[in-house]
């Protein structure tokens, strides 16, 4: 499984939605319900998953799939 | 040492619901574990149940969440803030407590920033799991407590 699959996997295993029905520019807050503290519960679940440490500044960063896929990105080459 | 006043001055909530007695572990940023006594003359003994007093899951995670905002107000140096539980998740119950258990709360931070947390926190006896799971707090802002 690569990079953005995993990702996916995760965020949709969060928020609740099946991979197939995630719209990955869809915002997590205002067309998905969720609130910072699941925000902050994908933050952890993709540094466990990819040994990454990120920044909680960054927290506001991901409010879709797409920029938690961007995200994690930076962090994994960067520490290649 | 964290004493028991400090406990009672940094807990905003008050006696008889302050559900840590004592903590015997802190290491600022990550981990935490406190005592919980529990004793028959608590005043849930006579009601769950009355025949067969047992110490009710919601304050094993009740006293989970104190001990975790104790974790995050030392960490953050900033005791005045009000921690609030925002989630349980994968939390499982694992054996009932009794009166004349003494509850270990052992509180691991996965991620603690200035105003939220996720913490892996397993309550425990001598020779039993309690319960453990994940659980995510939040500071509540401008609170009135």
């Amino acid at each position: 499984m690569n990079c953005d699959e995993k990702v996916k996997e995760i965020v949709c295993e969060i928020v609740g939605v099946s991979k197939e029905e995630i719209d990955p520019d869809a915002s997590f807050m205002d067309d998905m319900g969720l609130d910072s503290l699941r925000a902050l519960e994908i933050l952890a679940a993709i540094e466990n998953a990819f040994g990454i440490t990120i920044d909680p500044q960054r927290l506001q960063e991901m409010t879709t799939l797409n920029h938690v896929i961007k995200l994690t990105r930076e962090y994994t080459e960067a520490d290649q | 040492m964290i004493t028991s006043r400090q406990i009672h001055a940094i807990l905003k909530q008050k006696a008889p619901f302050i559900l840590v007695d004592k903590v015997t572990a802190f290491e600022k940023g990550k981990r935490i574990t406190a005592l919980k006594n529990i004793t028959g003359s608590e005043w849930f003994a006579a009601m769950h149940f009355p025949e067969n007093p047992v110490y009710p899951g919601i304050f094993i995670i009740e006293a989970i969440a104190q001990t975790t905002a104790l974790l995050c107000a030392l960490s953050a140096e900033d005791t005045g803030q009000l921690w609030a539980l925002g989630g349980l998740q994968r939390f499982d119950f694992h054996s009932p407590a009794y009166p004349g258990d003494t509850l270990i709360l052992d509180v691991e931070a996965i991620k603690l920033c200035q105003s939220m947390a996720i913490v892996h926190a397993c309550a425990k006896t001598v020779d039993r799991r309690i319960a453990r799971g994940q659980l995510t707090f939040g500071v509540i802002e401008n609170a009135q407590t």
